[in-house]
């Protein structure tokens, strides 16, 4: 099935994934700006919840200029967003190598709970929750429930992405999730 | 695929207070675009640097087969001298031993095809 993506004001359809990323391979940064601007709020939604708000930009950042430099050895045949996906779970998990070795060094990052300035207190004070539960979880686990349940990735590209098989994907959700549902009631959340 | 009841509360409790990322400094998508702009474009059309090894494959085994035959050609010459002279001395001493003093007439040229018929032609 090929899915037709309209520009939201013109009504136009949009150029393809992979006609963009022709584009881009002839040189059309243009092209780039393109596929940055429809992929830049997942990509920066799951940084953010695997490694947090500091230095988000830095990473997001990291993620289009390795997609930009890594387009030739794009396989055609791949899904891009799956690929796009891979590309930021490995910045991901480098900048939490970085992370474990300054932490050893110095004391530990404080959770960061960052207001904004129109919702309502009970709403922050659940996504704080939140965020604080998916710290509870390791990065493994993390990264499988904010693919599938948050970024609504399936399961069978989720493999492909963490690079593992399909069992594991499927138990660690199972975990991830009971691990999730105990920390929210422990903080007396009702589900 | 159907989820556990339980499972699907839980989704979407998550889904309704997911973490929002702070917004993005406002120059951040210039300043993605301008280090594209600076990096090496995409080298599609560029040979990759391990390019070299597939490029010298087939002349190095081209060279390697000439070389190869060129040392047997001169491994052969070398040797087929030395090789004539036995066999010389082979059919000198056979024919001396069968015709004795009869065969001084006979040619021993072993480089003619057909030196032995020679021998066989002639009755004793």
């Amino acid at each position: 099935m090929t899915l037709t993506i309209l520009d939201p004001e013109t009504q136009e359809p949009l150029p393809s994934d992979r006609e963009l990323i022709q584009q881009c391979l002839q040189g059309q940064s243009a092209a780039f700006r393109v596929l940055y601007r429809r992929y830049q709020q997942p990509v920066r939604a799951t940084l953010h919840q695997l490694c947090g708000a500091d230095g988000l930009d830095d990473l997001v950042q990291e993620v289009f200029l390795r997609v930009w430099k890594g387009l030739p050895k794009f396989r055609a045949s791949a899904q891009f967003s799956t690929w796009l996906y891979r590309i930021a779970w490995n910045v991901a998990t480098d900048r939490r190598r970085q992370q474990g070795k300054a932490r050893s060094r110095s004391s530990p990052v404080p959770t960061e709970s960052r207001a904004h300035g129109h919702q309502p207190l009970t709403q922050l004070h659940y996504q704080d929750l939140v965020q604080r539960g998916l710290q509870t979880l390791s990065l493994d686990h993390r990264a499988v429930l904010v693919l599938h349940d948050l970024e609504d990735v399936p399961q069978k590209a989720i493999a492909k992405i963490l690079q593992v098989p399909l069992g594991t994907v499927k138990s660690r959700l199972h975990h991830a999730r009971a691990a999730m549902r105990q920390f929210l009631q422990q903080e007396g959340v009702q589900l | 695929m159907t989820r556990p009841p339980e499972d699907d509360r839980l989704v979407e409790f998550l889904r309704s207070h997911q973490p929002v990322p702070p917004p993005a400094r406002p120059a951040l998508e210039h300043q993605i675009m301008a280090a594209v702009e600076r990096a090496e474009k995409p080298p599609v059309l560029q040979e990759p640097h391990r390019a070299w090894h597939r490029r010298a494959f087939i002349p190095a085994i081209a060279a390697s087969c000439l070389v190869a035959w060129g040392g047997w050609v001169g491994w052969r010459d070398f040797r087929q001298p030395a090789e004539l002279a036995a066999a010389d001395f082979l059919a000198e001493t056979w024919v001396d031993s069968v015709y004795g003093e009869e065969a001084y007439w006979l040619s021993f040229d072993p480089a003619e095809p057909d030196w032995l018929f020679s021998v066989y032609a002639n009755p004793y």
